[in-house]
């Protein structure tokens, strides 16, 4: 009786070259295309805009989300207290600036009446953060 | 003369640690790389509700689950806001004041901002609805 002989095992190494092409590949891409960004407090939903603006994220981000609460440099705030933690925080600054984070479903109210509160610290400039579309 | 065959090179490395760390970092960025494009929007508030009560020629927009509602109760819809914006108000000299109702979303008030400040700009300004400016 004749026997086939088994099949020669392959240089496994080799077959793993091409993998270790595509995973370089692949981690090459997300480092470079993407941005890693420290998750906010809660989860925020941004609102859509069509327009196309540089922006400056250094400033301090004011978070509100779709329930109304709010949380400024990873600390809930009331709103009766907002007011005097930014006077606080931008204390002697010559152009204070401020990036409001609002989600798209919070009631737009709501970010009104931030904006209005913050009305008092002299020369704060406000940005309302969206995803482009 | 028979030569004998070269002996073949050994790796020195072995690959699967390599590979290991490789996915372990491809994972990471997998996971926490956003790839969103973002933008912004800059808001300029009513400098406070007796200056805005100062000017004369102003007019209450008020945002709205549905659009924008006039001081005369017309409801401009959001596919309409382009076409009012550019017949009505455009070459005026009238202070908008924005507010909104509390069927409005932030996302409604997006599109209304991002439709009236290319064309108003310094002339369209924020209130919360306590600051709601009354007829002169």
């Amino acid at each position: 009786m004749k026997l086939t002989p088994p099949p020669v095992r392959q240089d496994t190494e080799e077959n793993v070259l091409p993998l270790i092409n595509i995973v370089f590949l692949l981690l090459i891409f997300f480092m470079l295309a993407g941005t890693i960004e420290a998750p906010d407090l809660f989860p925020i939903e941004l609102p859509k805009s069509v327009q196309s603006a540089d922006v400056d994220k250094s400033p301090p981000q004011l978070l509100i989300n779709a329930d109304g609460e709010i949380a400024f440099q990873q600390d809930r705030l009331d709103s009766d207290r907002l007011a005097d933690r930014l006077k606080l925080e931008f204390n002697g600054q010559a152009s204070p600036m401020l990036i409001i984070k609002a989600d798209m479903a919070t009631p737009a109210k709501v970010l009104l009446d931030v904006v209005n509160q913050v009305g008092d610290i002299p020369g704060l400039r406000l940005t309302l953060l969206a995803d482009k579309q | 003369m028979r030569l004998q065959e070269a002996p073949r090179r050994k790796n020195i490395i072995s690959l699967t640690p390599l590979i290991d760390i490789v996915f372990i970092l491809l994972v990471f960025f997998m996971l926490t790389s956003s790839f969103n494009r973002q933008t912004s929007l800059d808001l300029q508030q009513a400098e406070s509700s007796q200056a805005t009560s100062d000017v004369q020629n102003y007019r209450v927009l008020t945002v709205t689950g549905e659009g924008l509602l006039l001081e005369d109760k017309t409801l401009i819809t959001p596919e309409n806001l382009d076409v009012w914006v550019n017949s009505a108000i455009k070459d005026g000299d009238d202070i908008m004041v924005l507010t909104a109702d509390d069927s409005a979303v932030v996302q409604q008030l997006m599109v209304v901002l991002e439709t009236l400040k290319p064309v108003l700009g310094d002339r369209l300004s924020l209130a919360s609805v306590s600051d709601e400016v009354e007829e002169p």
